[in-house]
């Protein structure tokens, strides 16, 4: 059987964590989406339908022929079609038996299960195409699996989904002997440290409440505390820590004071005191010392959140920040619940919490929303946190960067425009 | 807009962001040599040149702008260009 997984229309409701990296690359528990496809499927060959201006980047992570390839509508066996925001959730053979296809409540589609045949007669020019075709054609089936469709999907899945790709991919693993004064609470069935990790005494692990797992090269300070569900990636640093249940961090983070709830792609920091609850954060974001976030409002209605430029009910109550890849803030910066955060913002802190919605490639600064210092001085910044972890910013995503500064640049202007508006009021 | 006037108004948005007297600021003044901006008080400029002149200026460009005279001589551009458009 062949997979292809393909981003749909509505990859933008996904934005700004989707700007520079396809819907699969989206991390939810302890692995991304892709990952989880590959983990569930080892023996099937993975083809990729991405965005044409993701297409080189997506290209150097997977190979060209993996991406884009105008022989993935030609499959010479079965095809399992795969929106880039499903996640599977039943086991295998599930996905693999009848043609079908599944869809979400709202008639979102999920997957197909395609015959080569069926595939041939449809003759689809795309993805999106053939599993429109699928739904007209197929017998649909119930499932409970999920589709990440919004910012705050992923993390609101977060802890559950850590348990499963604990049971599916790491369980319990003991690859080293703690050092007496590390402190674990629950049951090692829920434990898996790697080899090389550095444990440090008065650090505590509690696994009572769900599984912990920690990757090879990290290093937990003293007075670190985790609490299951929790996924600490290769070679993160946690610094006097207190990671909360349904936190996935890293690989390469440095990272302190208290998370909860919350994902942080690999390469961003925050490093000191300061909260982030049931956050997103995309990679080589910097947030400054005491960067706080809300994720609950004061008369604990739900919460809603700038997609597009307009504000969407995310029908939750416990929603906070979701800030663009490159993003920096500085010391003291306080983000309003359901913020929404483009790439390669540079937020000062204000007199007060910041606006929900700052558009990519903005400065807030003053308390104003500026147009920053143009698009050479942001790739300056990114190389040079970049060369500070021997990661080179590639030709690929210096194009697909310029790619989002023309297709954002409209609403950065919108957003300037109407806060000096506002201010001259 | 004659040259002098925009030279007084640029004056008064520099001594106003970057908290010098306007009788300290010479044509020749250079930003970050003369009078000590940060490279976040760029934006602030930018963004004070923008709003007095009802203007806007490219930040590539205007990164370019090292000094008092230049800061004139490329707003009287961008008026010139944004009134022929």
């Amino acid at each position: 059987m062949k997979i292809l997984m393909f981003e749909d229309e509505h990859v933008d409701r996904l934005y700004p964590l989707t700007y520079l990296r396809p819907v699969f690359e989206l991390r939810c528990g302890a692995l991304s989406l892709r990952r989880k496809v590959e983990a569930k499927f080892p023996d099937c060959q993975l083809q990729f339908e991405t965005r044409p201006t993701l297409q080189r980047v997506a290209a150097e992570s997977y190979g060209a022929e993996a991406v884009n390839n105008p022989r993935r509508l030609q499959p010479d066996e079965d095809l399992l079609l795969i929106g880039a925001g499903t996640i599977l959730t039943s086991p295998a053979a599930s996905y693999t038996g009848a043609e079908a296809v599944a869809t979400t409540r709202d008639g979102d589609f999920l997957w197909a299960h395609l015959k080569a045949d069926t595939v041939r007669q449809i003759q689809p020019r795309s993805a999106g195409e053939l599993a429109a075709e699928a739904i007209r054609r197929l017998p649909s089936t119930n499932t409970d699996d999920l589709l990440v469709a919004y910012p705050w999907d992923p993390v609101k899945w977060n802890a559950s989904q850590i348990v499963a790709d604990f049971k599916a991919v790491y369980g319990q693993r003991m690859e080293m002997e703690l050092s007496e004064g590390v402190a674990v609470l629950g049951p090692d069935s829920n434990l898996h440290v790697a080899e090389g990790v550095e444990l440090q005494p008065l650090s505590l692990i509690d696994c009572r409440e769900g599984p912990v797992i920690i990757e090879p090269g990290c290093v937990v300070s003293a007075h670190t505390s985790i609490q299951g569900p929790a996924y600490i990636g290769a070679g993160t640093k946690l610094c006097e820590a207190r990671i909360r249940e349904g936190a996935s961090i890293g690989p390469v983070c440095r990272v302190g004071g208290e998370v909860e709830e919350s994902i942080i792609h690999s390469h961003s920091n925050k490093y000191h005191t300061g909260f982030l609850g049931h956050s997103y954060v995309a990679e080589w974001v910097n947030l400054g010392a005491l960067t706080t976030n809300s994720d609950l409002k004061n008369d604990y209605g739900a919460v809603s959140v700038y997609v597009g430029g307009r504000p969407v009910n995310t029908g939750s109550m416990k929603v906070g920040a979701f800030i663009g890849d490159h993003t920096k803030t500085s010391i003291g910066t306080l983000l309003n619940t359901g913020s929404m955060i483009g790439i390669m913002c540079n937020l000062v802190a204000g007199q007060s919490v910041l606006p929900k919605s700052i558009p990519s490639f903005c400065w807030y600064l003053n308390n104003r929303i500026s147009k920053g210092l143009g698009l050479d001085y942001a790739l300056k910044t990114a190389r040079a946190a970049m060369a500070r972890r021997d990661v080179k910013l590639t030709d690929a995503m210096i194009e697909l960067i310029k790619n989002t500064e023309e297709l954002t640049r409209g609403r950065k202007m919108e957003a300037v425009r109407r806060d000096r508006k506002k201010a001259l009021r | 807009m004659e040259r002098d006037e925009i030279m007084d108004r640029v004056c008064d948005v520099v001594s106003a962001v970057l908290g010098v007297n306007v009788g300290d600021i010479t044509p020749q003044s250079r930003f970050v040599e003369d009078l000590g901006a940060e490279s976040i008080q760029s934006i602030e400029l930018v963004a004070g040149f923008e709003e007095e002149f009802e203007i806007e200026m490219d930040e590539e460009a205007a990164l370019q702008v090292k000094s008092v005279d230049d800061a004139v001589d490329f707003i009287a551009d961008v008026i010139t260009e944004q009134q022929d458009e």
